[in-house]
């Protein structure tokens, strides 16, 4: 930013004063040695005036531009007083630079009321010894100095313009950024509440159910099945928090490449279409689960079946298939029923998902069994929370 | 999992009865068509039909239906749409019996 042409940064300062300094050395020595002798004393005292103002304007910074317009205007009385004294002496440069200066460094208004004062005294001084040929000449050199003053402000307006514009990118990109930050912590809170909350509140639960059945007195088998609800709550949402924190920190492995391994060391085909998107780590672990719990029930009820993970990204929609081509003997019992199958009919209802399981009648025997998954990519349940207890008891008394 | 532990919580408490299980909202407002219940215990965020959405038709079809919500944190936003709704009041989920 300070690099801009009007606003020397310290690196240029020191140029910037070395500048003043001999343009006023050069002033000073052309006013001692063009005024004519009786006259250099006085023109020593203007040019000192002259001096004074500059010294005064240049140590004040653009806020100040009343001490700016004072230290001006002494600079351009030492001119105008060299001109109205002696015609030789470079009084005219004075009155120049202070036209410049006064229409570059001053604000609009100030400057301009300024710059027509100085113009006019300058015009006028040489009538004060009664040279009245100088004033075309004076009205000249006035004319320069606002050719001068209207260049330097428009390529000063340019750099503004330029500034203003760098500054406005850079806001645009600080607030993009800071959109940016408060979506990521969004995230980050409603993973929190999404697995922690909904995990806890349900232990929560579950140990109360088991409290009571206690104080009353209930089946030990009662109360530990209410304990081991519990304890499988608490390694869901723990292995849960590992998958949300591996994902925050970026190094999640892709769903795909899980189901592939999955697949693999269940000795299962594996298919794959359409392109992966990111899933949540809730959704994430319940494909996985419902993928897992497939290939045990097909090792389960159907020992040496052929059996094969399909997984498609549809436009809309993920679904994943387990299906086996049934044991050469029948399964003594259903899979259908189980605690395997419910939990994950419960864990897809969560998430606004379907799951299909039965016999699956369109296989080359016939007598296999299917597991369908099917997880909208923007469903109805997209803006609540993806695992929060979808439940509501109605009650009489 | 919340849904069983509450059931058996308030089928221990006494003077209560469970009358029907519902997972979503849809299923909460039929299941108090079909059963006439006194109370209604609602979760806020549901597949399909939330908690609010829920309440606000129980109490518009049948207002002698009383619905409590049931929420993880007391100061969930959520709670307040479900008390402009209608609900009687709200309860935490540790709150315990």
């Amino acid at each position: 930013m300070s690099e801009t042409p009007h606003r020397a940064g310290p690196e240029w300062s020191w140029a910037l004063n070395a500048g003043r300094a001999v343009t006023l050395v050069v002033l000073a020595a052309a006013t001692v040695a063009l005024a004519a002798p009786e006259h250099r004393l006085l023109a020593v005292g203007a040019l000192a005036i002259s001096l004074c103002g500059s010294a005064f304007g240049l140590r004040h910074g653009p806020d100040q531009w009343i001490q700016r317009l004072v230290g001006l205007a002494l600079f351009a009385a030492g001119g105008v007083t060299l001109l109205a004294v002696d015609g030789r002496a470079p009084g005219w440069l004075a009155c120049g630079v202070a036209i410049i200066a006064g229409l570059a460094r001053l604000p609009a208004r100030a400057g301009l009321l300024f710059a027509g004062t100085v113009i006019v005294v300058t015009c006028l001084a040489p009538l004060a010894r009664d040279d009245a040929e100088d004033v075309p000449m004076m009205a000249a050199i006035c004319g320069a100095a606002l050719v001068v003053a209207l260049v330097v402000s428009g390529s000063r307006n340019r750099a503004v313009t330029a500034e203003q514009l760098l500054e406005a990118e850079q806001s645009a990109r600080e607030s993009a950024a800071e959109r940016d930050r408060l979506a990521e912590r969004q995230r980050i809170a409603r993973e929190i509440h999404d697995i922690l909350a909904h995990t806890l509140s349900a232990q929560t639960v579950q140990l109360e159910g088991a409290r009571l059945l206690l104080d009353r007195g209930a089946a030990p088998a009662d109360v530990r099945e209410r304990i081991v609800v519990a304890q499988r709550m608490a390694r869901d949402g723990l292995e849960q928090t590992r998958r949300a924190v591996q994902s925050l920190r970026g190094d999640a492995r892709p769903l795909v490449e899980v189901l592939r391994v999955l697949a693999a060391d269940a000795d299962a085909k594996f298919v794959e279409s359409g392109t992966p998107w990111p899933l949540a780590p809730p959704a994430a672990l319940t494909v996985e689960r419902t993928v897992q719990e497939g290939l045990t029930n097909a090792r389960k009820y159907a020992p040496g079946a052929t059996v094969t993970v399909t997984v498609t990204y549809a436009q809309d929609a993920l679904r994943v298939e387990v299906r086996d081509t049934g044991s050469a003997v029948p399964p003594e019992a259903p899979p259908s029923g189980g605690y395997g199958l419910t939990g994950m009919r419960e864990r897809a209802a969560l998430l606004g998902a379907d799951l299909q399981t039965g016999p699956d009648e369109t296989g080359p025997a016939g007598k296999g069994y299917r597991i369908c998954l099917t997880l909208p990519r923007s469903g109805p349940s997209a803006s609540s929370s993806p695992t929060t207890s979808a439940w509501s008891a109605t009650a009489s008394s | 999992m919340v849904r069983d532990g509450i059931q058996l919580m308030l089928s221990l408490v006494g003077g209560v009865d469970v009358v029907a299980l519902a997972a979503d909202g849809e299923e909460a407002v039929a299941a108090v068509v079909a059963h006439d219940p006194d109370v209604v215990l609602m979760d806020l965020r549901m597949p399909n039909c939330d908690g609010a959405t829920a309440t606000r038709r129980i109490r518009a079809e049948h207002p002698r239906t009383q619905v409590v919500v049931l929420t993880t944190f007391a100061d969930d936003a959520d709670v307040l749409d479900a008390l402009r709704a209608g609900a009687r009041g709200y309860l935490t989920k540790d709150a315990g019996v």
